[in-house]
């Protein structure tokens, strides 16, 4: 957040989140650990592990 | 998946047979199995799709050697088995499966349902046994089905993927096969996890979790933002259901256009064809009644016509004695017997019975009426003139009318070889229905494309005020959630999921143009090299495969050699990539990495010459990971003589018997 309280989406950390989750991804479709369910789980809770609330 | 091993049992003519496949160590990662034709080349490719899938292309579903077969006793019972050996991943499987057979108190075999099993073997050396129920569903992530067409191939199924590419159909195949293996398959799983369509997705649950209650405004919002959002869904979905309806209305009307082309020459020669059928017609009629009228005459004088003769004979007959003179005119008989009775002449001689003036009168008897000669000799002359006059006419009149028959006989021919020569051109059949049909169909495609035109501007005009609106809810909304906590949280959430999945459908769309240039690129190489020439092959968006003419400029027809090089060179072209991708230090393309995979080929260079079996041979083993070949002697020394130093692994097909065929 800005001091004009504005979200600011950090560039660095989005892209290694997209690294991660397609990483995840593609292990996944090999390997079949997660229903599409738990992959949006896994997703938001990386997501929310990740991203830093100020 | 690499093939380490397999094992044929009783399976058609392989009663027990076992192979290890060159795996790629000290670089020769080549198995070449040599046979004579019928030696069991295709059967033995055939197990390893049997192994995995369960399933062959033999007519004979009964699988069981028939050795075997003819030597059950009734109620006895054998198996048919294919275990293979394969390395996924960081796994080792052992797959087996095994078909069992009985045979009835008749004497039939009779197969049961098969067993699949797969034992798993960890990098740890762990070994696993998945559940049966698992094992399709296992098999299914190691290699579908319809990905193995790319890697087990046969003659027939190159023809089939050949085919696929002239006809410029099956595209999703291909489109398909390089989603999977080129890794874009993660790409849009994770598209699909983030849709904010999808009412389970990662940002609709960020968008459901925002705490209403805290301001009913932000409800408000919310429920807007909601139905906005779903209007655009299905606005979305109708936009690209309309794009499938113009393109194949596009794709339909073009076909059909070219069609009519055919046709309208067709339309002039039907015109022709109807015109000669009438020509014929008419002609025909005019005959009949040139046929009637030779009758009509015929009829009218055929007695005279076979009297002819009689009457020639007649007349020269009379002609030989003299009939006229003798009669009186207007002296019937019943003046004579009158005079006779009386006794008395006209000019008052007596006539006494008997006297020479009475016997004279009594001759005139003979030669008046009714008994007169010369008069019915006289009538008979004319009559027989008047008849011969007649039969004259006869002849000429039906010479000249059969004359007339003949040429209209001619004429009939001519217009009816016209017609045989325009129905060759038509190859039958009335085309102007074709035509009208054709026409219509236009038409039709041509009022969808206006419809698609007409709704998608309406779609497109309400989808960009929905979004702005939703923009504008979405800020407001923004604005109100900064203020509660928790709110603020799942705002900084919906941002980055956002901003994620808008980034994600970026690269996908970059990504997949981009490994589509390269495809092309990587092809075109391979291509080059396999058939040397003067083509080169486009891959369009819809990953419709073309051969071009680089001189020419435009499309030009395969042949059936050029498209087996184009499946050759799309199947390696798409290895080459892959394995390119596992071997990349770049980031992104560590994101596209797939699983190595074997080629197993069946006859696979029947259709080439030397030329290009070296090519084949010399591209092929440098690009897959692993290559199993199935090749008959003769093309076989010319896979070893160029493949020599990668084959890791020969062996021979040697057949004892029509049903027992041993590797040696």
């Amino acid at each position: 957040m800005d001091e004009n309280d504005t979200i600011i989406v950090d560039d660095e950390l989005v892209k290694d989140l997209e690294n991660e989750i397609v990483i995840r991804e593609n292990i996944n479709l090999k390997d079949k650990t997660y229903s599409d369910a738990q992959m949006v789980k896994w997703i938001k809770e990386k997501i929310e592990e990740e991203v830093k609330i100020c | 998946m690499l093939i380490k091993s397999i094992k044929l049992v009783n399976f058609r003519q392989f009663r027990n047979t076992s192979i290890n496949f060159a795996d790629g160590k000290n670089g020769k990662n080549v198995t070449i199995i040599l046979g004579d034709n019928a030696s069991g080349k295709t059967t033995f490719a055939q197990a390893f799709t049997w192994c995995l899938y369960g399933s062959t292309s033999f007519m004979d579903k009964v699988i069981l050697n028939k050795h075997v077969a003819v030597n059950m006793t009734p109620l006895e019972r054998e198996k048919v088995c294919v275990i293979m050996e394969i390395r996924h991943g960081n796994t080792d499987y052992t797959l087996k499966r095994v078909q069992p057979y009985y045979k009835t108190s008749s004497n039939e075999v009779k197969g049961e349902n098969t067993q699949f099993t797969i034992e798993k073997k960890d990098s740890t050396g762990k070994t696993s046994w998945l559940l049966e129920s698992r094992c399709e569903a296992e098999i299914k992530k190691i290699l579908p089905e319809e990905l193995s067409h790319y890697f087990f191939f046969d003659g027939e199924r190159i023809k089939n993927m050949s085919d696929a590419i002239s006809n410029r159909k099956k595209a999703t195949d291909f489109s398909d096969a390089v989603n999977n293996l080129l890794g874009l398959n993660a790409l849009r799983a994770a598209i699909g996890h983030f849709n904010p369509g999808s009412s389970v997705g990662v940002i609709k649950s960020y968008e459901k979790v925002f705490d209403k209650s805290s301001n009913s405004k932000i409800k408000n919002y919310s429920e807007r933002i909601t139905a906005n959002n779903n209007r655009i869904d299905e606005i979305k979905s109708k936009l690209a259901e309309i794009d499938n309806q113009e393109r194949a209305a596009t794709a339909r009307k073009k076909e059909k256009s070219n069609e009519i082309k055919l046709y309208e020459e067709g339309a002039n020669l039907q015109n022709q064809k109807e015109k000669y059928e009438r020509m014929i017609k008419s002609t025909e009629r005019m005959r009949a009644n040139v046929y009637k009228e030779i009758c009509k005459d015929f009829n009218t004088n055929m007695s005279s016509f076979f009297s002819l003769s009689l009457i020639e004979r007649s007349l020269e007959l009379l002609s030989r004695h003299q009939f006229t003179g003798k009669d009186i005119p207007d002296i019937r008989d019943r003046t004579i017997n009158y005079l006779l009775k009386r006794g008395t002449c006209i000019c008052g001689t007596h006539l006494d019975e008997g006297s020479v003036p009475y016997n004279n009168l009594k001759s005139l008897l003979d030669v008046i009426p009714p008994k007169s000669l010369s008069t019915y000799i006289s009538e008979f002359k004319k009559e027989s003139k008047r008849r011969a006059d007649n039969y004259a006419d006869l002849v000429e009149m039906t010479r000249a009318n059969l004359n007339t028959a003949s040429g209209q006989t001619d004429d009939i021919t001519d217009y009816g070889d016209e017609i045989k020569q325009i129905e060759d051109q038509l190859s039958g059949g009335d085309v102007r229905a074709k035509v009208r049909a054709i026409q219509n169909e236009i038409r039709i495609c041509d009022q969808t494309l206006q419809k698609c035109s007409l709704d998608r501007s309406n779609l497109n005009r309400e989808l960009g005020g929905l979004e702005k609106e939703v923009k504008m809810l979405d800020s407001a909304r923004q604005r109100l959630t900064l203020q509660d906590k928790q709110n603020k949280r799942t705002q900084i959430y919906l941002m980055y999921a956002r901003r994620i999945y808008n980034d994600l459908n970026k690269v996908y769309k970059d990504s997949e143009a981009e490994i589509r240039k390269r495809l092309q690129d990587t092809i075109n190489d391979i291509f080059k090299q396999i058939y040397k020439g003067g083509l080169s092959l486009r891959i369009d968006q819809y990953y419709r495969i073309t051969v071009n003419a680089e001189t020419y400029g435009g499309k030009v027809e395969t042949s059936t050699a050029q498209s087996i090089a184009v499946i050759f060179a799309f199947i390696a072209g798409i290895i080459k990539l892959a394995k390119e991708n596992r071997n990349s230090n770049n980031g992104s393309a560590k994101l596209l990495t797939s699983e190595p995979y074997p080629l197993v080929m069946d006859a696979p260079l029947s259709a080439f010459d030397e030329r290009r079996i070296e090519t084949v041979c010399k591209t092929l083993p440098g690009i897959a990971e692993q290559v199993i070949i199935f090749i008959k002697d003769t093309d076989g020394n010319l896979a070893e003589k160029y493949m020599g130093s990668k084959i890791g692994v020969r062996r021979d097909f040697k057949k004892k018997d029509e049903f027992e065929t041993v590797l040696i």
